[in-house]
């Protein structure tokens, strides 16, 4: 491609600058990248040398970090249904992402432009192979499920990251998400019932713009 | 850009499978120093100012993410599910260095930091994002800006 002036960065992917919370790597990382602008020849493809620390700090191991999050039995009389066990799930996590709110002032939901307790419910019912109305406004049922999976997955990571002793690790995170919760599972059924489904643009979704890679061993691919 | 090696199998297939745009040229121009520039953002995370629309697939437009936005007025909405935002949910600074543009600019590290920034949804072809960056290009000289950092992520 050969653009003018490029700096590759070893971080993870999602992480252009580097590392969360900490202004003086993502400053080292930016001064990097605009001290390009010197250069007086090109184009300048430069490495930079620093990788980013990792999360939770020196010495903390991501992969050996288990989530707290642990969440209370079903009721023994409960519908064994997703849209029960996810709507069940979501409304134990609220607390930590009340927490998370307040540590942080905000909160990256919002895409959906609808209530966490209706897109669980609306993605817990299509695993469960019905044909639930869109909780997202003016949105079609591909637009819908691709933005309550970004507005739920936000919630979940969000709330498990506000728990005592949490690394912010993505791998940690991941591994919780898809191994453990019944809103991963819930994904991994929509990926196979929905990628069937006769709308194509529902199907594509399903298919591809569900479940990330790394959630393929869970999907025993 | 991520290490390959630190990707999943199935992924890293998929990246070295990218097509690599082809230019005939490099532009390469020289400019006043760092110190005396005035600095914009262009985000390919599918950010958005809260309310507003979210990204769709193919999307080929932008968003204007305003100078003096904070964290809490952005929502994400990528369509890839393939990159961390873990780090992106707990300090925003990691896509979009907009705190850390601040403060070069009070130290007298920049110039200064422009009056909007920008975020596309990099899941998209880059040729279709063509006619979009031209627009953003001239609304990027009225405010005098004359460097951009982009962030693809």
């Amino acid at each position: 491609m050969q653009p003018p002036r490029a700096l590759w960065v070893p971080f993870e992917l999602g992480r252009p600058v580097g590392a969360p919370e900490d202004a003086g790597f993502q400053r080292r990382v930016v001064t990097a990248a605009l001290g390009l602008l010197d250069a007086a020849f090109g184009p300048v493809l430069t490495d930079y040398p620093e990788d980013a620390p990792p999360d939770g700090g020196d010495g903390a191991m991501d992969e050996g970090w288990t989530c707290p999050v642990s969440f209370a039995a079903p009721e023994a009389n409960a519908p064994d249904t997703f849209a029960a066990k996810v709507s069940a799930e979501a409304a134990q996590l609220k607390p930590w992402h009340e927490a998370w709110k307040r540590r942080k002032g905000a909160s990256g939901i919002g895409a959906a432009g609808a209530e966490v307790e209706a897109l669980a419910a609306f993605i817990g019912a299509l695993a469960d192979g019905g044909d639930p109305p869109s909780p997202v406004p003016g949105a079609d049922m591909a637009q819908s499920l691709k933005l309550a999976v970004n507005d739920l997955m936000t919630y979940y990571q969000e709330g498990a990251n506000a728990q005592p002793g949490a690394t912010g690790g993505s791998k940690a995170i991941n591994d919780w998400f898809w191994g453990q919760t019944v809103l991963g599972k819930a994904l991994l059924r929509i990926r196979v019932q929905a990628s069937q489904s006769d709308d194509p643009k529902l199907a594509a979704v399903a298919g591809r713009l569900v479940l990330p890679h790394v959630a393929a061993a869970y999907a025993g691919e | 850009m991520a290490r390959l090696s630190d990707m999943p199998e199935t992924l890293q297939k998929h990246m070295r499978a990218l097509p690599l745009p082809a230019y005939d040229a490099t532009p390469f121009v020289q400019g006043r120093p760092l110190a005396e520039r005035r600095v914009a953002l262009v985000s390919t995370a599918g950010l958005a100012m809260r309310g507003e629309a979210p990204f769709g697939m193919g999307a080929a437009d932008y968003r204007v993410i305003p100078g003096d936005a904070g964290p809490g007025d952005i929502v994400m909405s990528h369509i890839s599910v393939n990159y961390d935002r873990t780090g992106y949910q707990r300090d925003w600074n990691v896509v979009l260095p907009l705190d850390r543009l601040r403060e070069m600019a009070r130290d007298g590290a920049i110039g200064s930091v422009a009056a909007h920034h920008y975020s596309f949804m990099g899941a998209t072809d880059p040729a279709a994002m063509a006619p979009a960056a031209a627009e953003i290009a001239r609304h990027m000289m009225a405010d005098g800006v004359d460097a951009v950092l982009l962030l693809p992520v």
